[in-house]
Formats: C-alpha cells, sequence, structure tokens
C-alpha cells in the first residue's frame, strides 16, 4: 500500500466516522431542541387554534403545547378555565375578536384564566380535556367546559381525528391515575365487528398501533414538538389545501391570520339556504328521535336501552373521578330558524331530550346546561354555529355558572 | 412490562389497509427498522445474521400482508424453488407461466374481464365477475375496488423476480440451494413493496457480503440514502401530491375546467409539477430501500440516474426505472426477438414490451397507451435518421444543440405523464389545453 493509498483510506474512514457522528448528534440534537420546544410553544397572543394551527391543515398540537400556551397566559391566582369541544365552541363565524370565549373572559374578569383549545369536530374527550387534565396537578383550581348534542356519549380516549393527544399525554406520563378509563380505551382499541362470512374488522386498531408507536417515540425524541415549533415560528414544511396559496405555504404558521369571517355579515339565504332545510331538520329530529318512543296514550316515553346502555355507559369513566365534578357539560341548542319547522310535538320531545340530557350527565357527576332555545334566528350563523351575538348570549349564561361551580368547588372564599 | 407486551403484541399483528399503503412512512417501520438492524450489526457471524434476517423479513411480511397476502406468495415462492433444483427446462416453463397467471389473477383480472373482455360483449365481464365472487369469497374485493382479486402486497415485484430467476435457471445458472438464500431474494424487506427488482446473481453475493461484514462506510451511504430518500418522498413528493390535488384535481378526476381557467405559464408549470412529482415520489422510495438495504452491507441496484437529463428516449429509459426497463429487455424484449428480425419486427417487439411495461404499472387502458406512446417514441427516435430527407439533417441539427435534444426529450417525457396519471380523454383535453386547443 503506498503513502498516498493509505491516506485515502485514512481519509475515507474520517470521513465516514464523522458522517456518522454528525448523525448521531444532530439526531440527539434535534431531540433536545424538541424537548425545549414543548415548553416553550405559547403562540404569543393565544386566542384560538386557527384552521392553519389544527390537523384541517396538518398541523398537530401537542399537549406540551397547549400547557406552554397556559403557563403564558395565567396570572398568578387565577382560576382556569378551559374550552374544549368542537367548532361551536372554537367559535367558527366569530372573528377573533367576537369569539365567546373572549367574550366569557372578559364577563369573569381578572380571577378567571380562560384558554380555548376547542378543534373542529372534536369531543368532550379530546384535546382540551386532556390538556386541562395534564394541568390539574399545576393549576388544581380548574374548570373544563365542552359541549356535545343531547345524546352524544364521547369516545374515551378522543375521537379518532384528535386521539393523538391523549397518547401524547400518556406516554409523557401526563395523565392522572385512571385505571377505569385506560381499560375503557383498550376495549374501544379491541372493539370487534364479526361479519356474516365469518371475517372479523378491528375498525380502531391499527390507526391505535400507529399513534401509540409514534406517542411513545415522541415521549423519547420530543419530534412532534421540534416540528411544530419549526412550522409555527420558523418555517412551514408540509402543504395542505387549506393553507395559503402555494407561494405562501413555508411562511411561518405564526403569520397566518386567524381567517374565520364576522358571520353577521353573511347573508341569511347563505346561512340558512332552502335547499337544505330538509336535512338540517332530519339533523335536529336525530338529537332526539331514537330517545323516545310514543307508549299507547301517545306520550313520549324514554327509550331506556339508549339512556342506560349506551349514553350513561358511554359516559362512565371518561375522565378520573376527580375530575368529573369540575366539567361543564354545554348542550348545544339548535338555531330557532330550523326549529320553528318542527311540529308542536317534535320541539316537545326535543326539549325533553335536552333535559333528560342534562339529568343524565349531573347523575353521572358532571355539571350540565343547554343553551340556544331561546335565543334569536340572528345568533345563530347557520344550524349550530352561533354568530357574535349569540357568542354573547352565550357568554353571558356560561359565565354565572362558572362562578356558581367555583364556588362549590371551594376555590373562591365561602 | 404491561406496554412492552402491548408493543410485542402490535409486532405481530398486520397492519390496518391505510399503512400497508405507506409503509416506510409508518411508526411501526421506522422501529422495525431500527431493531431488525441493530440485530443484524450486533449478531457478528454471518451463519447468525442471515436467519436474523430472514425471520426479520417475514415478520415484516406479515405485518403489511397478512396471512391472506403472505399465502399465495409462500405458495408461490415454494413452487419456484423446487422447480429451479429441478432445473428441468419445461418446469422452469411452467413455472414461468404460473408467476405470469398469478400476476393476472391477482392484478389485471379486472381490466381482462370487464375492459378486454368488454369490448366483445359488454355482459359477459360483469357476468364472470359476479361468478368468480361467488365462487371465491374469501379472495375477492370489496365491490368498487379496482382489483377483481385483493392482490397480495408486492406482488408485482414477487412476480417478476420469480420470472426472472426461472428464466436464468432454465439458461443454465446454478439455481439457488440454499432455502435461506431464496427466502432473503424473494421477501428482502427493503425492496419488497417498491423494488428496485432485483437480480439474484447480483443479489446472493451482496447479501453474503453484508453478512460477513458491514462497513462504517455502508452505514454512512445508507443513512444518507435514506435521509435524502424521505427528503424527496415525505418533503417534496408528498407536498406536491397534495398541491397537485387542489390544483388540478386527483388521479381519476382532473379538473380541466380549472386547468382551462389558468394561464398558458401556469399550465406548464403544473406539468412541471406533475413531472418531478413522480420522479420525486418514485426515486424517493427507491432511495430508501437501496439505503436501508446498504445498511445491512447489502448493495441492491440503483433504479434512477437523473432521469430529466436525458437527452433522448433511449437515454431516458436508461435512467427512468433502471431495474424495471432492463428486466423489460431481458426477459419480454430480447426473448420476442429484440432487433434480431429487421426493423418492422425490432419496433413491434418494442411496442408489445412498453405495453406489457405500462400495464405493469396499472390494470387500466391508460397504462397501455402510457406505453405503446413511449414504445413509438422510442421507436421514432431510434429510427428517424434513417427517413430518406429529413432524417440526416435533423439528427445532425439536434447533434449540434444538445440542448435541443434535450428539451424535446423532456418535453415527450412530461407530456406522457399526462397519460400516466389521467384517464385518456382527460390526458388528451390538459395536453390540448397546454398548446392552447380549448376542449
Amino acid at each position: 500500500m503506498t503513502t498516498k493509498e493509505i491516506f485515502l483510506a485514512l481519509r475515507t474512514s474520517m470521513v465516514t466516522r464523522t458522517v456518522l457522528a454528525g448523525l448521531a448528534v444532530g439526531f440527539v440534537g434535534m431531540c433536545l431542541l424538541g424537548r425545549r420546544a414543548a415548553h416553550t410553544v405559547a403562540h404569543e397572543n393565544f386566542i384560538r387554534f386557527t384552521q392553519y394551527t389544527s390537523p384541517e391543515s396538518k398541523y398537530y398540537p401537542t399537549v406540551s403545547e397547549m400547557m406552554s400556551i397556559v403557563r403564558a397566559k395565567i396570572k398568578p391566582g387565577q382560576i382556569l378555565v378551559v374550552v374544549g369541544g368542537n367548532s361551536i365552541l372554537r367559535g367558527v363565524a366569530q372573528t377573533p375578536d367576537q369569539v365567546w370565549s373572549r367574550k366569557l373572559q372578559e364577563k369573569l374578569g381578572d380571577g378567571y384564566c380562560v384558554v380555548n383549545f376547542a378543534f373542529n369536530s372534536s369531543l368532550i374527550t379530546d384535546a382540551a380535556s386532556v390538556a386541562a387534565e395534564a394541568l390539574s396537578k399545576e393549576f388544581p383550581r380548574q374548570i373544563y367546559i365542552a359541549n356535545a348534542a343531547p345524546t352524544q356519549a364521547p369516545t374515551p380516549g378522543g375521537s379518532s381525528v384528535y386521539r393523538w393527544v391523549y397518547w401524547d399525554a400518556y406516554y409523557k406520563g401526563l395523565l392522572l391515575d385512571a385505571p377505569a378509563r385506560e381499560k375503557k380505551v383498550a376495549d374501544t382499541i379491541y372493539t370487534r365487528i364479526p361479519y356474516p362470512d365469518g371475517h372479523v374488522v378491528y375498525p380502531f386498531r391499527g390507526n391505535i398501533q400507529e399513534l401509540k408507536l409514534a406517542a411513545w417515540l415522541d415521549s423519547w425524541c420530543y419530534f412532534n414538538d421540534f416540528w411544530n415549533d419549526v412550522a409555527y415560528e420558523d418555517f412551514n414544511t408540509v402543504w395542505g389545501n387549506l393553507m395559503p396559496g402555494l407561494a405562501d405555504f413555508m411562511q411561518p404558521r405564526k403569520n397566518w391570520r386567524d381567517p374565520d369571517p364576522d358571520g353577521t355579515q353573511i347573508p341569511m339565504t347563505v346561512r340558512f339556504p332552502a335547499t337544505t332545510l330538509e336535512g338540517e331538520l332530519a339533523n335536529i329530529r336525530g338529537n332526539s328521535q331514537y330517545a323516545f318512543n310514543k307508549d299507547a296514550a301517545g306520550k313520549w316515553e324514554i327509550y331506556l336501552p339508549l339512556w342506560d346502555d349506551v349514553f350513561q355507559k358511554g359516559i362512565q369513566d371518561i375522565f378520573p373521578p376527580a375530575l368529573k365534578s369540575r366539567t361543564l357539560i354545554l348542550l348545544s341548542g339548535t338555531a330557532t330558524y330550523y326549529t320553528r319547522w318542527l311540529t308542536e310535538d317534535e320541539r316537545y320531545r326535543d326539549k325533553i331530550a335536552y333535559e333528560m340530557a342534562v339529568q343524565r350527565w349531573k347523575a353521572g357527576g358532571f355539571d350540565a346546561m343547554e343553551y340556544g332555545r331561546d335565543f334569536a334566528i340572528e345568533d345563530f350563523y347557520d344550524r349550530t354555529h352561533l354568530t357574535a351575538t349569540g357568542a354573547l348570549k352565550l357568554s353571558g349564561m356560561v359565565a354565572p355558572k362558572v362562578r356558581e361551580m367555583a364556588q362549590q368547588l371551594g376555590y373562591l372564599p365561602k | 412490562m404491561n406496554e412492552f407486551l402491548s408493543f410485542l403484541r402490535m409486532a405481530f399483528e398486520p397492519a390496518g389497509a391505510d399503512e400497508a399503503g405507506r409503509i416506510f412512512n409508518t411508526y411501526w417501520f421506522v422501529v422495525f427498522a431500527a431493531v431488525a438492524t441493530a440485530g443484524f450489526w450486533l449478531l457478528r457471524k454471518p451463519a447468525l445474521r442471515l436467519p436474523f434476517l430472514a425471520l426479520a423479513c417475514v415478520a415484516f411480511h406479515y405485518h403489511f400482508a397478512g396471512p391472506a397476502g403472505m399465502a399465495p406468495i409462500i405458495v408461490l415462492g415454494i413452487v419456484t424453488y423446487l422447480i429451479g433444483l429441478t432445473r428441468s427446462r419445461h418446469a422452469c416453463v411452467a413455472g414461468i407461466i404460473l408467476s405470469v397467471l398469478a400476476l393476472c389473477f391477482y392484478k389485471y383480472a379486472h381490466f381482462l374481464t370487464l375492459e378486454v373482455l368488454g369490448q366483445i360483449n359488454k355482459s359477459w365481464g360483469p357476468a364472470i365477475e359476479a361468478y368468480a365472487r361467488l365462487k371465491l369469497p374469501k379472495l375477492a374485493s370489496p365491490e368498487g375496488s379496482a382489483y377483481l382479486f385483493v392482490p397480495p402486497l408486492g406482488m408485482s415485484f414477487f412476480a417478476f423476480e420469480f420470472v426472472h430467476y426461472l428464466y436464468e435457471v432454465r439458461k443454465g445458472a446454478a439455481p439457488l440451494r440454499n432455502p435461506l438464500h431464496f427466502t432473503l431474494f424473494s421477501i428482502f424487506f427493503p425492496s419488497l413493496v417498491a423494488g428496485p427488482i432485483k437480480r439474484f446473481g447480483q443479489f446472493i453475493p451482496s447479501l453474503e457480503a453484508g453478512a460477513s461484514q458491514v462497513g462504517p462506510d455502508d452505514v454512512a451511504i445508507g443513512f444518507r440514502r435514506i435521509a435524502m430518500g424521505f427528503l424527496k418522498k415525505v418533503v417534496i413528493a408528498d407536498n406536491l401530491t397534495s398541491a397537485l390535488g387542489l390544483y388540478i384535481g386527483t388521479y381519476n378526476d382532473p379538473h380541466v375546467a380549472q386547468f382551462a381557467a389558468y394561464g398558458m405559464a401556469t399550465r406548464w408549470f403544473l406539468l412541471i409539477l406533475i413531472a418531478l412529482r413522480i420522479l420525486f415520489d418514485f426515486s424517493g422510495y427507491s432511495d430508501i430501500a437501496i439505503g436501508l438495504a446498504r445498511l445491512l452491507g447489502i448493495q441492491l441496484p440503483e433504479n434512477f440516474n437523473w432521469p430529466y437529463a436525458a437527452k433522448s428516449i433511449q437515454d431516458f429509459w436508461q435512467r427512468w426505472h433502471i431495474s424495471l426497463s432492463s428486466w423489460i429487455r431481458d426477459y419480454v424484449y430480447i426473448p420476442l426477438g429484440g432487433n434480431r428480425h429487421g426493423a418492422g419486427r425490432k419496433i413491434l417487439n418494442g411496442l408489445v414490451a412498453f405495453a406489457l411495461c405500462g400495464l405493469w404499472h396499472g390494470a387500466a387502458w391508460n397504462f397501455v397507451v402510457w406505453g405503446l406512446y413511449h414504445g413509438t417514441g422510442l421507436a421514432i427516435c431510434a429510427n428517424y435518421r434513417a427517413l430518406p430527407g429529413v432524417g440526416q439533417p435533423l439528427g445532425k441539427l439536434l447533434d449540434l444543440a444538445p440542448k435541443g435534444s434535450w428539451l424535446l426529450t423532456q418535453l415527450f417525457v412530461c407530456l406522457g405523464w399526462l397519460l400516466f396519471f389521467y384517464p385518456l380523454d382527460k390526458a388528451a383535453q390538459l395536453a390540448g389545453l397546454l398548446f392552447g386547443i380549448t376542449p
């Protein structure tokens, strides 16, 4: 071997080892940056998650991120109010200035810190509830608010779209000890649907396995926090159909303005198109039609299999027992524009369904109230979402309830 | 402990349908590849490394294909292995026919019954499909699927590799006697899903070399290729797929009216994006496969070599999906007679080979037409200089202006992608719009 060959071999070997060492150092460095990001991505002046900071545009906020938002926002001595639920409570059709949770904050005053972690189509058990639970030791004086339809029992561990937050918190050790819930979540994973030809389908298994594995890896490497930090603060890396144009998609997400419009500016004919009337009425009827049967005298009679076997069992163990009493369930009413088309009989059935739901949630250890039945037509943007005026009314109803709960939970001096 | 058991259980459960469609992008795969690679490195003896790798490949195949997807491959693999051992020429031909029939059964039954037989009599296809679904309910795909029977994962690659193996054995190559070697040749996990299509004559020595020693060079090159592959696939191709979905629409339903509303420059820009998307998607996948194999010290054949730098159609096919084009050349074009029987036969052989190449990509007419389009392009490219009058001057002109050759080649290739991705009528409308012809 000549000197030149020896030199070349040494150089090759050094280059190779340097590349490998670089890979290892780079990987560990990114993990450390991810850990750091988990405590720093606080979304300055956070009002709510927008379509640019939610799964609709392939952005998946982590539980650490939500915890950072709260820590950045809350002042010492404040009672934490976490808003969860779906697009109604996220404030669709309300501009950032009109969002109902902002009005709630104004009405509650300085003694409370309201954060809105609602996402479109999310359930009571989704991201916001997980964030609240993860913060329950750090901020024990807390109230969790979420909404639901009257006969809707949430999936334990969250809905399929937002389930990652539960597993994120689970593997980072942020959830309270709740063996009954864990069993319920596991039962959901292994839900089996046998078909007549003999084959069996596990509708939730494959997806959850990947989610669990991802969350477990993330609990070591913090890659989700790392990439969220990069996408939010520095440059976006993932294209989504709901993003600004192709030319702007690499902009940091913090630069993209909250796009929700002012619903009151949209004409009533667009908000309540005649073509969808029958469909929307069917949706409203669906809230109560399977919950009651008519008896021989023509009186509505409660359909127990739904309320006892599905609803009551469904809401059992969705949260650790200690957190149920601090939870306020809002049963979202439907637009009076539509309910006036129902028959008197149907309107009555709708009313008792809501009353029954409130009663059942309360029996389950939660607090609950309905809203919307007495709202005006213009308070609704469509069948369920509220305009700025509806948002004001809702915050006006919820604020005293929150104060009452805070009193009952012992957060305030007697 | 419970968590460990839960993950262990997960490792031996078949994947969901969504996972099987994006294998290298799944967390399961990341963990699997880390465990398999680390295990391979830690076992220093070749006698231990190969069985370990084979077990890992079985676990991978089982997870993503499930028992129903594995069974036909196991049967086909055992038959191919045993036929190879006999070295009988007739048996090898029978084995080749069996592999081709299996491929046709799983991948082309729907196309053959509805699209081919349907040309003769429209009622035959549905009747045959209904009968097949009745008789073979466990193999049948759900109604509305592109396939009559659920194709096993990687079926096209298995069929091509088995055909190659038996063809070479028939020609006199020594068969693989070691069942471990044959198993690894068949279900080597990095190349199982999307190639490159391996040749056993190259693969087995490389496998043995990897089993003897994995050098730091292999590891560094492997990681670099994997990183490059993920960058191409996840960052570039996947983003382009989403963006193109918004700007042009899906493969089956391109929005021609939306495309027509764009200015001419935007239309051509979108065509370039289509071309870049397929390149980065496919070559990204190949890079990951090649890189993963290299982490084990095993070299897989290259699949792409700067195809958009090609200055002629022949040049393009020596750079694009190289393992497939060389397979088609060796096992379709040359056996058909290649260029041995005159210009007319050569062109015909090329067209048949390319039509099959197109059909390999998917069971639909647009793929066949895409193949014929390239076959025709190749025939023109190879023979245009012989055209009386214009051939020689045009050839000289293109020799003098290589950028012109490059431009013409890429124009041809990019327009071809419209045929590849979209139904024929829509592809023609989109192509027309690129030249200002409104449908």
